[in-house]
């Protein structure tokens, strides 16, 4: 798979602190990842160099073969959006197709192109009733995907979704991660920042997980969630259906429910054949 | 807000009393406006770098002194180049310096142009200092046995922390809003101020949120409850603080005779 | 003696079409540990604001009917510094209830406000302190503490006013997993006390096990009063509130659809038991 963003040897300062320390990543296109760690690990401070808002003290990053030190985040949100955490920080116009549109506006998208993408991303966010409405009569969860939708609708290669299931209910959650996976069938690379294991080790493909500044730990949730030390001493927990199989002493860890059914039927059949 | 951020620091001078601490300022504050002989004003600066180095603070003190570069060259050059306009000032024949078409350089402007950045780095170093030394509840708690209505304080207080919490709010916003396309620093004046408006609005709704928030806080914490409040901490003056402040008013008093005697001004 | 009662509560906001509350009766019982939820828009937020007296006091709505009493006291004639000596409110956001420079000073904020004397505040102070477990950050500016450090703290400078109830809007909503997990071990020890807590959440996994009731609320009306358990039990309605329930519920449920005869288990350890059983784990 093609590689389209490269962090070399970064580490980043904020006033005295150095909030990260020699970053190595590499991403890859059509990737679903999800970066976990406790608050203040730099995982927001991380994902703000993938589109310039921040550029390293040293070390580079690259985008699409792009150094982002002489790129702008104007020019890199071309090909990178970023849905920010809180989704009333964002929104501010007053019909959801000015909301919409404004993204493409600002990268000079033509008149029918905009019309396109406006309808094109409330769709697949399942917001197209919705474009009569202010943005003000939208409930919590539709405000998150109106957010997605507004970076949807600017065609970026790379989406980053800053805790997009924070303070929001079971079904936008569930929402939200689908909207995400179809994106990546779409051929793009989606980054999601959260605290939610159980959603992760459900919808991600990679989790990296970051601790004081660091990487301490990249790869599939299954290898990531049945370390427990290492999640117990970054202030992690697995999710519950790992602690219970480790309870159970099985060899192996399930970290969704659908795996830990698997494990169990297996483990049935082999002692009571009546299940099977 | 952090050039006026507290220093933490273990010196004589911060353990005094606020009270102490804001008598010496303010003297020393009008003993700048009495005076205006460069020497004087000068030597005024000198003693108040040398507090800061009795509060153990020079380093931070002096780099955020610094910021005002711009401001005492600006101060130096005004007052040199229009000190013959002013009005205020009597006009007596002096050795003319310097002269650059209309305008007119003598030797009172000169001197005039040396007293007065110092006069500025005193009436804005005095204060920083004092905020640099004395926590704000100390300042309040100061301000309240001085007479001064306990909500005022507060008030302040709270506006510097809501004007904090608005900054931060409005960068998020803004990198929000650059984030998708938005070029803030395109085009005419007047498309500039367009561009801010993605940033402004949403951020309107943050501050009436947080206000209402901050209300429904101070409720939640009986704010107001009673007409009168106490207080946990207890201001006490010690000896250092009597011998400082009896010193300090005797020694402006020198000084207020001493000008009257037309010491320390430019003759 | 109920702590808090709510008789035909009915609210209906200026700018809503709709009454956000629909002759809700509530009653909690002193020493009890109630959550509240609910789908985004179900008046859960409204309903703790009425109860802890915010609404009709410091938020004016178009309607209000019925009544909240607290105590046998009806809520909207007293006046609300009479009921903040009574009840703790924690927000959503720690940020905006810190009012010190340091950690001592924020708790004593409030006991100034209640206008006690300086002995009395540093008896409470030193008790608060180890209860919310932050003694070792006492001089320490809020800001350099963690979300969970700061809503502990919030939980204290409350708790030093000896509130009867206290009320939580969605506490461990902004909180990364190790402060939601702080603030829980702080709400286990509140109980311990004996306080009346009433908390509003919507992720509920891991709270809803230590709470003595759930009341779930839909389109503004009570559609579920009773135990964790027996809340839980109830797949259908869990899902039409869109609420999360814990992994091992579901687990516990699909295993059933599989034929595997199970009870409905609300700790992990209790799941455990049961399939330690089944498998006829030697």
């Amino acid at each position: 798979m093609q590689e389209i963003i490269h962090m070399e040897n970064l580490w980043f300062k904020y006033k005295t602190n150095w909030v990260l320390q020699d970053i190595n990543l590499r991403i890859c296109e059509k990737e679903f990842i999800a970066i976990v760690g406790q608050n203040g690990c730099g995982k927001t401070t991380l994902v703000k160099h993938f589109n310039g808002l921040l550029k390293p003290d040293r070390g580079s990053v690259t985008v699409y073969g792009v150094d982002t030190k002489d790129t702008s985040t104007a020019e890199l949100a071309k090909v990178v959006g970023y849905v920010f955490q809180f989704p009333d920080s964002q929104i501010f116009a007053r019909t959801i197709y000015e909301e919409v549109g404004f993204g493409p506006k600002n990268l000079k998208f033509s008149d029918r192109e905009i019309d396109e993408v406006v309808h094109s991303s409330l769709s697949r966010v399942g917001l197209e009733k919705s474009l009569d409405t202010t943005p003000t009569a939208l409930s919590t969860g539709e405000r998150e995907r109106l957010v997605i939708a507004d970076v949807l609708a600017m065609n970026p290669r790379v989406i980053i979704l800053d805790e997009p299931t924070t303070g929001q209910d079971h079904i936008t959650c569930h929402n939200v991660m689908k909207i995400a996976r179809d994106l990546v069938n779409l051929g793009k690379t989606v980054i999601v920042i959260s605290h939610d294991m159980e959603l992760i080790c459900e919808w991600a493909e990679r989790v990296i997980v970051m601790h004081e500044g660091r990487i301490v730990n990249n790869g599939r949730p299954k290898n990531v969630f049945s370390r427990f030390e290492m999640l117990r001493d970054i202030g992690l927990s697995p999710p519950q259906v790992s602690v219970l199989a480790r309870s159970l002493k099985f060899e192996e860890t399930p970290v969704t429910i659908d795996e830990m059914i698997d494990v169990l039927l297996r483990r049935l059949c082999l002692e009571h054949s009546e299940v099977c | 807000m952090s050039i006026v951020k507290y220093v933490d620091r273990k010196s004589i001078f911060h353990s005094l009393d606020p009270r102490t601490k804001i008598v010496l300022c303010t003297a020393i504050m009008v003993v700048s406006l009495i005076f205006n002989h460069p020497l004087f004003l000068a030597s005024t600066f000198v003693f108040v770098v040398t507090l800061s180095f009795i509060a153990k603070i020079h380093t931070e003190f002096l780099s955020r002194i610094r910021l005002l570069v711009a401001v005492v060259i600006l101060a130096f050059v005004l007052w040199t180049l229009t000190y013959r306009l002013s009005l205020f000032v009597p006009h007596k024949e002096v050795k003319v310096l310097l002269k650059l078409g209309p305008i007119i350089i003598d030797e009172l402007s000169f001197l005039y142009g040396i007293s007065m950045p110092f006069r500025v780095l005193v009436l804005i170093g005095t204060p920083l200092l004092l905020f640099m030394t004395t926590t704000f509840t100390d300042m309040t708690l100061a301000l309240v046995k001085l007479r001064l209505p306990y909500t005022w304080a507060f008030t302040v207080s709270l506006s510097l922390r809501l004007v904090t919490s608005i900054f931060n709010e409005a960068h998020t916003i803004r990198d929000a809003q650059i984030s998708r396309g938005l070029e803030l620093e395109k085009g005419s004046l007047l498309q500039r101020i367009k561009n801010y408006i993605p940033v402004i609005s949403p951020l309107v709704s943050k501050v009436m949120e947080m206000e209402d928030q901050l209300s429904i806080s101070m409720e939640t914490k009986a704010f107001g409850a009673y007409p009168k409040r106490t207080y946990y901490k207890n201001l006490k003056m010690i000896g250092v603080d009597i011998a400082l402040i009896f010193s300090s008013i005797c020694l402006f008093f020198i000084l207020l005779w001493l000008r009257l005697n037309n010491v320390g001004i430019i003759a | 003696m109920q702590a808090i009662k709510a008789e035909g509560l009915s609210v209906k906001y200026y700018m809503s079409d709709d009454y956000i509350l629909k002759n809700v009766n509530v009653s909690i019982r002193e020493g009890e540990m109630a959550l509240i939820t609910g789908p985004s828009g179900c008046g859960k937020s409204t309903l703790i604001y009425c109860l802890a007296g915010i609404i009709p006091h410091h938020v004016t709505v178009e309607k209000y009917e019925g009544r909240v009493l607290l105590f046998e006291r009806d809520i909207s004639k007293e006046r609300f510094s009479e009921i903040a000596k009574i009840c703790g409110v924690v927000l959503q956001n720690p940020t905006s209830q810190i009012f010190g420079m340091t950690v001592l000073e924020d708790l004593a904020f409030g006991l100034e406000n209640l206008c006690l004397s300086r002995s009395t505040m540093e008896k409470k102070l030193n008790e608060v302190l180890e209860l919310v477990d932050l003694k070792k950050y006492v001089n320490t500016d809020p800001q350099d503490l963690s979300g969970g450090e700061r809503q502990r703290l919030v939980i204290g400078s409350l708790l030093a006013m000896n509130p009867k109830i206290l009320f939580f809007d969605e506490p461990t909503s902004n909180l990364d997993p190790r402060g939601a997990k702080e603030v829980l071990l702080a709400l286990n020890r509140l109980r311990k006390l004996k306080k009346t807590i009433i908390l509003v959440e919507r992720k509920i996994q891991d709270i809803a096990l230590s709470v003595d009731r759930i009341i779930a609320l839909k389109d503004g009306s009570v559609v579920f009063d009773s135990s964790p358990r027996d809340f839980f039990s109830n797949m259908k309605l869990v899902e039409t509130l869109g609420v999360s329930s814990p992994q091992i519920v579901r687990l516990s449920y699909l295993l059933r659809e599989k034929g595997i005869d199970l009870k409905i288990p609300l700790t992990i350890e209790e799941l455990r038991k049961q399939l330690v059983e089944i498998l006829g784990e030697g």
